[in-house]
This record gives C-alpha cells, structure tokens and sequence, in this order.
C-alpha cells in the first residue's frame, strides 16, 4: 500500500508549517498536522494515517507516550511511525527504534528530502 | 644475622683480634729476649770454662818446663848420675851412705841455687829422687830430710822411674794440692837413673790469677777450688769439717764475697764442665766448674778437685729484668691506651646508632602522625579490611558519615554487611585482580547505609601484608551520589539545550530550504543570494551545535564508542570517496598514494569523523587544482595515518594552540571557509580515546601534514608478512628488482628463471603468491598458467602476471582467471604493493566456505552474490521454510539474514539454528534496526539502507575466518 496520509504531531508551530509545506507541496501527501498528543489521539482514528510522523520532545504528552496511547488504539495498533527528534545521541534514538518506529529523522530536517525519506522508511517497514 | 650489619659488632670484633695478636706479640718478644740472656749466659760459661781449662794446662807446661830447666843443669845431673851410681853400687851400708852424704853436700849449693831462683814461680816442692826405688837424694825446700824411699808411697815418681817419660799433674797429698811435674834423669846409656821433681802451691796459682782479675779490673769475679770430703781427708788427713758437706773451698784471701756460697748449692758429682746460677740476697752470681783430675799420692787413685770461676751477674740480670720491665711497661701501656680508645669508639658508636635511632624513631612518629592526619581528616571514606573474611579492622570519620554506622558498629560488621548480593559476581573478579595484580579498581557499586539505602560509590584498594603475614586491604571510597547527579544534570542540560537550540534551527534551516527550492514561488537573484548566505550560515549554526555537543561528550569521556576489527584500508577509502565531491568543487584531487596493509581496533565511524575532518581541512586549505597525498605506513606497533596538503600552511605558533577549542587559524582563507574551530579538537579526543596520538607538521606558505597514530591490532602486521613468494621471470635483472621489492614488503623469496625451475619449486615449496612473466624462454607463462590450474595443489594460488604485454596475456588467460591480476612492467612498487594486497585480501576467503543468505528480494540477492559467489559458497533460500530445510540437508559455515521474510521473521531461525546445534555466525542484513537486545544474539547486523555491499563482505570474511 503506497503512503498517502501523514499525520504530523509537533508543538512547535514554525515546524508544523515547514513540514506541512514540505510533505504537501513537494512531496505530495495528504498532512494532518496536530500541536501535541492529545490532539493527535484525537483526531487520529478519524484521519486513518498511513504513517505518524511524532515529535519527542513535546509539552504535557512527549512522543514516547503519544505513541503508546496511540498503539492503544486498535485500527492505529500497526501504523508505522517515525520519530523526529533533536537530540542527536545514538543511544536515544536506539531507544526510539526500540519502542517501535521504523525509524528516527534528525532535526534539523532538510525539507525537500523529508518526504522521500519517509516514503522510503514506509517501504523498507512494508517489506519487513 | 642481622647482628653482622652492626658495626659495633666489627669494631669488638677487631679490637680483641688486635689484642690478642699483640698477647701473642708480646710473649714472642719476651721469649727472644729470655732466649739471648740465655746464649749471653752460655757464652760467659764457655769463655769462662776455656779460661780455666787454659790455666790448667799453663800450669802443668810451667811445672814441667821448670822441672826440665832443673834437670837440664849438668852440675846437678852429675851429681844425680853419680849418686845413682852409688846408690845401686856401693859395697855397705855406710860406704854408701857416706859416699851419698859426700855427694849430697856437692850438690846442695847448686839445688839451693836452682830453688832460689823457682820461688818467684810459686815452687814450693824441689826433690831429687834416685831409682830404682825413688831414694830421696835430696829435698831443696827442706835439705835436712833425705834418704827416705818413697816407692811406695809415691806411685808418680816411680812411674817416670820406671818407663823414663816426663809427667806433670794435679796430686794430692798430706803436704796439701799440688802440680807435680817429674823429669827422668838419665846416664849416659840413656837409663833412667833418677829424676827430678818440681811442686807448685795450687792456692798461690790461684791468689795469682785472682791477683791479675784484679789488676784488669774484673772486680766482680773470681777464681777458687773445690775440694772433695775424700781430697780433704787425703790432704789434711782428717775428716772432713761437716760431713753433710760434699764439698771444701779453696778460696782466695781476697774472694770474701764468696761467703755465701754454701757447699751443699753445689752438686755432688761433677764430672765433666758446667755452670751454676746462684741468687743470694738480690745478688745473682755464674759460677762455671771444670774439673782437674788429681793423684793420690800414695795410691794413685783420683780424688775429685773443681777449679771455679765465679762472675757476679747482678747487673746483667737487672739489666733483664729493666728490659722485660720495660717490655711489659710498654704493652700495658698500649693495652691500656687501646682499652681506652676502643671504649671511646664504641661508646661513639654507640651513640651515633642510639641518634641515628632516634632521629629514625622521630621521623617514624611524624610519618605516623601526618598519615594519621591524613587517615582521620581525609574527606574521602578508607577502610582497612581483611582479605580473609572481609572484617572491618579500621575506618575514617568520613566512612562513618557515608555509611552511617559508627566507627565501632563498623567494626563489627564485615565486607559483605555492607554489600548487597548481586554484586558476588563483581566482587569475586576484583578479588582476582586484587590477588594477580595487587591492587583493584576503579570498581563501581553500592553500599547498604545504615538506614537501608543504596550508596554509589567507586573503590580503589591494594593488597599489602601485615606484619604477621596476614593479607590487608585498604580501600578508598569515592561517594558517587553528588557526582551522579551533576551528571544526571549535565545530560539533562545538553539534551535540553540541543533540543532548544535545534528547534528553531530547524524553522530557520526548513524555511530557507523551501524557499529556495521554489516551493513558494519563483524568487529574484538578488533574494536568491541573500538567502543562500542565510541557509549556509543556518547550516553553520548546526555543525556548531552539533560540534558543542560532541566535544562536549568526547572530554567528559561520555562519548559511546563501539570498537571494532577494521582494516584501515576500508576506513580511508571510504572517508575518501565521502569527500572527494567536496574536493572536485576546488578542483582539487585526493591521492591516496600508500596504504600498509594494517587492521585496527577502533570505532570505525570515529576514525572515519577524523578522517573528513582532516581532509576536509586540507581540502579548504589548499589551492584550487593542487594535490593531497594520504598516506598509512606501520611504525613500529602503530600505524601513522598522514594527510598532506600543499597549502597555506601554518605558523609555529598556531601550531601549539591548533588542537584546542575554538581555534582557527587566522587568515583570510579560514574566514571564506567558515567552520566551528572544534574539528581538530574533536579529532585530537577521538584519535586519544582510540589508543593513538595526533600531530601536524606544517611550513607556512608550503603546506601541512597533519598526521594520527593508532595502535595496530596485535598480529595484524603479520597479514603479509614472513610468506613466500615464487618469481618466475626469465631476466635477472628485473627478477632482482622484483625480489627487492617484495622483500621490502616482508616477503620471502624464490626465484626461478624458467618454468621447469618453477615447477621444481612449486613441488618443494609452499607459496603464498606466484609473479608470473609471460614472455618465459622455454614455455610460454599462459602455458604455464594453464599447468598451474589444472593442478590440483596449485589451482587456487594465486598469481600475479607481470608482463610488458599484458592484453595479450589477458586474452588468452580469460577463460580460467581465477585469483589473478596483472601489473604492466615497468613495475612500480605502489601499484604492485595494491595488487598484492588486493590478491592475498580477496585469496583470504575460505574459498570452500559455505554461506547461506535467507532473502526475498531477488535485487538484494543479485547484488550480494556478486560480491560473495567468487570468494565462497553462496547458497540462497528465498523463504524461511526453505531456508530450515536447507539447513536441516546441508552444512553451512555462515547464515546471512534477512528478517521481514513472507513466510515469518528471519528471528524464528535462531531457535531453529539452536535445535539443530548449529553453532555458526549469523548475520543480520535487513530493512529494520535491530534493537539492543536482537543484536546481542546474533554475530553482527546491518541495516540493508545504511551499508556498502564492501563492509558487509568485508565483516563476513573476518567471521568466516
């Protein structure tokens, strides 16, 4: 199945705009950018994404636990994820990998790269 | 024997051997010196026996010579011959008696005449005797008495009577001692008809001799005779005065110092000489006896007479006695002096040593007192503990506080009341390591505090002995709670600050981006421009976060390193073609011009950060279209990494603060460059924590050589060293330069100029690698070649082909080049240093290795068996079912493993990997990351989007080996 929707949960608002830029008009997907995970959780179920692209580092509710309160929800239970994260240690982001995602983007992100990138981390999940 | 180290031990030592060898001395000297009194002694009695014995026969020459003058005088030898004549012959008794008076009153006047003149000789006796039967004719000394025959009584006188011989000697009568000399008077008819007889007073010979000690001045001697009890009765006939005696004097009116001497001092024979040594009221006296044999007069027996000389040697002995005094005086006084000095040392000695103990005592006690200080007063916690059983023996006030016990609940405790028990495990290492090495530590674990919670805390502890053998432990104790926690802050903080720092980067960086992609419409030049300055100095802004951060891990030590085997090769190759679109921007090209084959243990993805770091410096440094020269070379058990430019350069004085934080070099260039003035930093820590060094070598205006050092993996230099290469080429001359070369490189050579040479060879030797010239005199090399293949000893050895014609050899050598390669002659070291490392790394390869690579992706496959189906055994399995029956059939030697498989997970194997007892590497090549945990179970992993087929071949290769 090819990846179409996104949905993008990010507190910071400038990246919600880069990144819904970049997703929508250069690469073509259809983006549902939220400010935090509750917000993702939701309108998560009523978007049906193909794949979360979650921030860690967030206010009240971090990625980690967005994504375990989403892994709670059934038709969410197999969405892949991707973390994006400015904490460059490999450590942390083992940790991340760990915790399910098929894969991390550091930031800062070059935008017109971001969708392939996440299209080809899809694809490589898809396959395994 | 530690007594022997004392040197108050040698000095007594010496000291008594000093005076017992001076005892010894001393007794040496006094018996030399007894000795020549004693020769002294001998001496005075030998002269003194001479002497007496010389008188003597003085004596009895005079008697006789006197005797002889008085016979000699023919009046009175008439009147001898005629008296004698009457005597035999005359008719009557008073015929003859007449005739004899007749005679008698003839010759009286001359005899008195003759007597006269003898008195000045001490004559005392002058007879006429007449023989046969020795008739007193006439008597000088007393004329009135005559004619009465002595026969016998006068044993002598009718000896020289009878046999006609003179005699002179000692005889002893009534009349007193006397020398007797007799002279026979003969007639014409040489008959003995008389004799004359002359008598000396034996006490006025020795008044005489006296007289002339005297006149010598010999006041302290003198002479006398001895008599014995039978010569005194025979003398005196009378008994002698006292019977107890053996002995009567004869002494010298003018000897009176004899008094003293009693007979009964003498012995009671003496028969032949000797000498007596008398002391008498302090006086000491030599008294020397000869013996003088003496007739009885009337039976011609002897009686014993002893002539003596007697010498006072008072003054000789106290002489003696001065000496020995003296002698004795001295040594006393030495011993005494020695006594004195030998007690003065010692007791110098002594209290040198009794200082030197307690200067020693002193400085043990302030040893004692500063450790104390140090001991009590330390703000870090120590423990002295058993080795044994792990009892408390001591511990400090800061102890105390950590554990919060007291010093005597802490005493009571042990090792292990402090410890909780998961740490046995960890424990019993560091009981080995305190054991094998004598010391342990850094150790990090817990303690139990008093009131139940844990303590980090890090150990440091030696092992040492006490006195009575027993094993120690002292322990210091670092508390790692505060340090922790700064820890635990500083993450926090660089997390936080990388976070805060990197998000509006990421607005800034995203926006530019977009914006200049034309994602937001078309854009002027001139915004173009400005914006372009904004994105790279954006991008800047990152490189100096991300710098911050690393240097900022790297100097804390946080930094995660993963080393591992790598060949030094891969790493610089790579970091190079990384770099080389960079370099092409300058027109600048990247030689790697000499690479030693050298494997290390390192994280390979530091190394490759410094590598781009360096090259990336030398690339901004150096002018468009010019030249940098990578080079690796081992140095002793290092390999030197160096990266040379040929740029600006850099100043002495730059150099010595290039490696620290935030320096850049300060020219113009730098400044177009751009950069965070971390790099070499950055570098210098990775570069140390990886075991190695860093350096530079620069000239300004001429260039740099920036240069690191690792250490090389124990063996790795024995990758081509110390095998044996055959030359086969016909021409001497390059067959020469070949073999320098290759032995350069630490090969062993072996020539041989033909191939039936080589063959010979080849049957007799083992060779890692074979240089083959086409052009050979007898059998063309691709003949050879082909012989060499179809063996099956050599089919696989691996062959190099140098030759001057080398498309021609490729052509026919196509069809079967298994492990070759070709160099063109002239031959070049680099380029033959490369190709042999490029045969003996692919020849490495088992080439019977079995591999089985479990894949769905038939892209993945293809690729991958490229890279593996000349080097090993590649088998596939496109599913996991397949792949358990392959495994179930055949033997494999390694598993590479793909995870999303459409049939299950590539984990599932493992189990069945176990079933089958398969103990194999296994290596995961998949789309997914693999976590911790996953990767722990297999040999290595790889993520199919992030590694070069090279890497991947590279990692089998080593595990297949």
């Amino acid at each position: 199945m090819a990846l179409k929707k996104i949905m993008h949960v990010e507190d910071d608002e400038c990246i919600r705009i880069i990144a819904e830029m970049a997703l929508t008009e250069v690469a073509g997907f259809e983006v549902l950018s939220c400010d935090g995970g509750h917000a993702a959780l939701e309108q998560v179920e009523a978007f049906a994404p193909d794949l979360i692209l979650l921030d860690v580092m967030m206010p009240k509710m971090d990625g980690l636990q967005t994504l375990l309160e989403l892994r709670k929800i059934p038709s969410i239970a197999t969405t892949p994820v991707v973390f994006m994260t400015a904490k460059i240690q490999q450590s942390e982001k083992q940790q991340y990998l760990d915790a399910g995602a098929i894969g991390v983007i550091d930031k800062p992100f070059e935008p017109m790269q971001l969708g392939d990138n996440l299209r080809s981390l899809y694809l490589n999940a898809q396959k395994s | 024997m530690r007594f022997l180290q004392r040197p108050f031990f040698w000095f007594c030592g010496i000291s008594v051997t000093l005076i017992i060898v001076l005892i010894v001395a001393l007794l040496q000297v006094e018996q030399q010196r007894e000795n020549m009194f004693s020769a002294e002694l001998e001496h005075l009695q030998r002269s003194n026996t001479h002497y007496l014995q010389q008188i003597k026969s003085q004596v009895q020459q005079k008697a006789l010579t006197l005797a002889e003058l008085v016979s000699a005088n023919s009046m009175i030898r008439n009147r001898v011959i005629e008296s004698a004549h009457i005597y035999i012959s005359a008719q009557s008794e008073p015929e003859k008696s007449n005739q004899l008076e007749a005679v008698r009153q003839a010759a009286l006047p001359e005899l008195l005449l003759q007597w006269d003149a003898l008195q000045a000789d001490f004559v005392k006796q002058l007879h006429i005797h007449l023989a046969p039967d020795a008739f007193t004719l006439l008597r000088a000394h007393k004329p009135e008495r005559h004619s009465d025959q002595l026969a016998a009584v006068r044993p002598l006188v009718m000896s020289v009577l009878e046999q006609g011989k003179a005699f002179s000697g000692l005889e002893i009568g009534r009349h007193g001692l006397g020398v007797r000399a007799v002279v026979p008077v003969k007639n014409n008819n040489q008959k003995t008809v008389g004799a004359i007889e002359v008598g000396l007073g034996i006490k006025e010979l020795i008044a005489q001799q006296q007289l002339s000690l005297l006149h010598q001045n010999e006041t302290n001697t003198g002479v006398f005779a001895l008599f014995s009890q039978e010569a005194v009765t025979v003398m005196f006939d009378k008994q002698p005065f006292n019977n107890n005696s053996a002995w009567v004097f004869e002494k010298s009116a003018e000897v009176s110092r004899l008094d003293w001497l009693k007979p009964d001092l003498l012995p009671n024979n003496i028969n032949s000489p000797q000498a007596l040594r008398v002391e008498q009221d302090n006086q000491h006296f030599l008294i020397t006896l000869v013996p003088w044999h003496s007739y009885k007069q009337n039976t011609n027996e002897s009686a014993q007479v002893v002539f003596a000389v007697w010498q006072d040697i008072s003054d000789l002995v106290e002489q003696q006695r001065r000496q020995s005094i003296f002698i004795w005086s001295v040594w006393i006084l030495f011993a005494l002096l020695s006594s004195i000095l030998i007690a003065f040392f010692a007791r110098r000695l002594q209290s040198s040593t009794v200082q030197t103990l307690k200067a020693q005592q002193h400085q043990l006690r302030w040893s004692e007192q500063r450790l104390n200080a140090l001991f009590s007063l330390s703000p870090l916690p120590i423990l002295l503990n058993k080795l044994a059983d792990g009892t408390f023996i001591e511990s400090n006030k800061a102890m105390e506080q950590l554990v919060g016990y007291t010093e005597d609940e802490i005493k009571a405790l042990s090792y292990w009341d402090l410890t909780p028990e998961r740490y046995a495990e960890d424990e019993q290492r560091q009981l080995e390591l305190l054991n094998t090495t004598g010391r342990y530590g850094p150790y990090r674990k817990q303690y139990i505090h008093k009131n139940g919670h844990l303590i980090d805390i890090e150990l440091n502890g030696v092992l040492f002995e006490n006195p009575a053998g027993e094993k120690m432990i002292w322990t210091i104790i670092q508390d790692l709670t505060q340090r922790n926690q700064i820890d635990k802050m500083k993450d926090e903080f660089i997390s936080t600050v990388s976070h805060e720092l990197r998000t509006p980067l990421t607005s800034i960086s995203g926006s530019l981006s977009l914006i200049l992609s034309g994602a937001t419409g078309e854009l002027n030049d001139k915004s173009k421009k400005m914006l372009t300055i904004a994105q790279r100095n954006s991008q800047r802004l990152n490189s100096l976060v991300n710098d911050l951060l690393d240097i900022e891990k790297l100097s804390a030590g946080k930094a995660h390193f993963m080393p591992e085997e790598a060949d030094l090769k891969i790493v610089i190759n790579e970091a190079v073609e990384q770099i080389k679109p960079f370099a092409n921007t300058y027109q600048i090209t990247i030689k790697v011009s000499y690479i030693d084959a050298a494997v290390v243990f390192v994280d390979v993805l530091r190394i490759h950060q410094v590598l781009t770091n360096l090259l990336s410096n030398a690339i901004k440094f150096s002018n468009t279209g010019s030249q940098i020269d990578v080079k690796a070379e081992i140095v002793g058990e290092n390999v030197c990494i160096s990266i040379t430019d040929s740029g600006v350069g850099i100043t002495e004085k730059e150099i010595n603060s290039l490696f620290q934080r935030f320096k850049q070099l300060d020219n113009s260039t730098t400044k177009q460059q751009g950069g965070t003035g971390l790099g070499l930093a950055i570098c210098r820590e990775i570069v140390h924590q990886s075991g190695g060094n860093i350096g530079v070598e620069s000239e300004l205006g001429k260039g740099s050589r920036f240069w690191f050092e690792l250490p090389l993996l124990a063996d790795s230099k024995k990758v081509i060293t110390s095998e044996k290469v055959l030359i086969i080429e016909d021409d001497a001359d390059i067959a020469s330069t070949l073999r320098a070369m290759l032995e350069h490189e630490g090969f062993l050579t072996d020539w041989a100029p033909d191939s039936a040479h080589a063959w010979q060879l080849l049957t007799q030797n083992t060779y890692r690698l074979i240089t083959l010239d086409l052009r050979l005199q007898q059998e063309h090399g691709s003949d050879f070649f082909f012989r060499l293949r179809h063996n099956l000893e050599t089919q696989n050895l691996p062959v190099l082909v140098i030759s001057a014609y080398l498309e021609e050899g490729k052509l026919q050598l196509s069809a079967i080049a298994n492990a070759i390669d070709w160099l063109e002659k002239p031959i070049e070291q680099d380029k033959l240093v490369e190709k042999l490392s490029n045969l003996l790394d692919n020849t490495q390869w088992q080439n019977d290795a079995r591999i089985l690579h479990v894949e769905d992706d038939s892209d993945i496959v293809e690729i991958v068996k490229i890279h593996l189906q000349q080097k090993c055994r590649y088998y596939h399995a496109k599913t996991l079912n397949q792949a358990q029956v392959m495994l179930s059939q055949y033997q494999f030697d390694l598993v590479l493993l793909d995870i999303g498989l459409p049939d299950g997970s590539g984990w599932e194997l493992l189990a069945d990997l176990k079933k089958l007892n398969y103990d194999i590497p296994v290596v995961v090549f998949s789309a997914q990351d693999c976590s911790v945990h996953q990767r722990n179970k297999v040999s290595a992993s790889f993520a199919k989007s992030r590694v070069e087929p090279k890497e991947l071949v590279e990692r089998i290769k080593n595990l297949l080996n």
